[in-house]
C-alpha cells in the first residue's frame, strides 16, 4: 500500500483507495479582501480560499472548514455528501431524496397534468 | 444548452429581512425560472465590492419562499455565446419587479459570501454536476435571489447559469 496524499492510498494493483471519507472534485469559494483598506474583524482572513461541495438533498453549498475533524456525512442512499442540516434530518428518520428527484417528480407531474377542463367542446 | 450571464452594476444593497418582499433596486437581483418545466443551473457567483469606505456586507444567495410578481428588470441577462440559439423561455433576471419583489426564505439559504465591499471580492464556482438548480414556476424552487442580510455594500457582479 503506497500513501499518495491525505486519505488516498494506492494498493498493489494500482487501485486508488479513498480512506478519509472526504469529498473529491470540489467547488471553490474565494473571498479576497487583500485590497480592503480597513480593519477586518479578528480572525477574518484577508484572503480565503476554500473547497465547497453542494448538498445533494437541499443544494446548500457547504464551505469546507480545513480544521474540521468531525465526520462529513455521506448519504448512503445517493452516495453523496450532504450538509449537517440534512444529516440531522436523516438521523431523525428522513429518507434520502435528492434535489434531482424533487425536480424529476415536478417535471413528471407537469407532463401528466390534466388540462384545467377535461371536457372538449366542439 | 444555452449559458447566460446575469449581471448587475453598482447596486447599493439595503439589509433585507427574511420573508419580506425585496425593495426594488436595493439588492443585486433575483433569477426567476418562470416556466413550469424550465430549469436553470447556477455554476458561478461573483461579487465585486465598490464602496469607498469600509462596509461589511453579508450577501446571501437563497431561494425565495414567495416569488416575485411582474416583469423583472434592471440588470443584464446575456447569452455567453452570442451564436447560441436562445431557448423558447429564458429565466427573468433583475432587481426591479413590476409588482412585488421576491421574499428570501428564512431557511433555504444556499450560499453566504460575506465580504467587505471596500474593495473585497467574493467568487464561488460549482463543481460540475453540483450546480444550484431553480425550476418550475412556484415557490420555493422557481426563484433564487442574491441580497444582503446585513450591511449596505455597493457591488457589481454576475451569476453564470445554464438553461436546461
Amino acid at each position: 500500500m503506497v500513501c499518495c496524499r491525505g486519505g488516498e492510498l494506492l494498493n498493489g494493483a494500482g487501485v486508488l483507495i479513498i480512506a478519509d471519507g472526504l469529498p473529491r472534485g470540489l467547488g471553490h469559494l474565494e473571498i479576497d479582501q487583500r485590497n480592503v483598506a480597513a480593519e477586518l474583524p479578528p480572525g477574518t482572513p484577508r484572503h480565503l480560499e476554500a473547497d465547497t461541495y453542494t448538498c445533494s438533498h437541499c443544494q446548500f453549498v457547504v464551505v469546507m472548514h480545513p480544521l474540521r475533524v468531525r465526520e462529513r456525512y455521506k448519504c448512503k442512499g445517493c452516495n453523496h455528501h450532504i450538509c449537517d442540516g440534512c444529516a440531522a434530518k436523516m438521523f431523525e428518520g428522513a429518507q434520502c431524496k435528492t434535489m434531482t428527484q424533487v425536480i424529476d417528480e415536478h417535471l413528471e407531474r407537469e407532463a401528466r397534468q390534466i388540462p384545467d377542463s377535461p371536457i372538449l367542446l366542439p | 444548452m444555452a449559458r447566460y450571464s446575469a449581471t448587475w452594476s453598482a447596486v447599493t444593497a439595503a439589509a433585507l429581512a427574511d420573508t419580506v418582499a425585496a425593495t426594488n433596486a436595493t439588492y443585486p437581483g433575483s433569477l426567476r425560472s418562470g416556466g413550469a418545466t424550465l430549469q436553470f443551473k447556477i455554476n458561478e457567483v461573483y461579487i465585486g465590492g465598490e464602496d469607498t469606505a469600509s462596509t461589511p456586507t453579508q450577501m446571501i444567495l437563497a431561494r425565495a419562499s414567495t416569488i416575485s410578481v411582474g416583469a423583472l428588470s434592471v440588470g443584464n441577462n446575456a447569452l455567453t455565446d452570442f451564436n447560441s440559439t436562445a431557448p423558447g423561455t429564458v429565466p427573468s433576471w433583475g432587481n426591479t419587479a413590476a409588482t412585488s419583489g421576491a421574499q428570501r426564505s428564512a431557511t433555504l439559504y444556499l450560499l453566504q459570501p460575506s465580504l467587505n465591499t471596500f474593495g473585497g471580492i467574493a467568487r464561488w464556482q460549482a463543481r460540475y454536476g453540483e450546480e444550484i438548480t431553480g425550476f418550475g414556476n412556484t415557490a420555493s424552487g422557481a426563484e433564487v435571489l442574491l441580497s444582503s442580510k446585513a450591511g449596505a455594500g455597493k457591488t457589481s457582479g454576475h451569476i453564470l447559469y445554464e438553461v436546461v
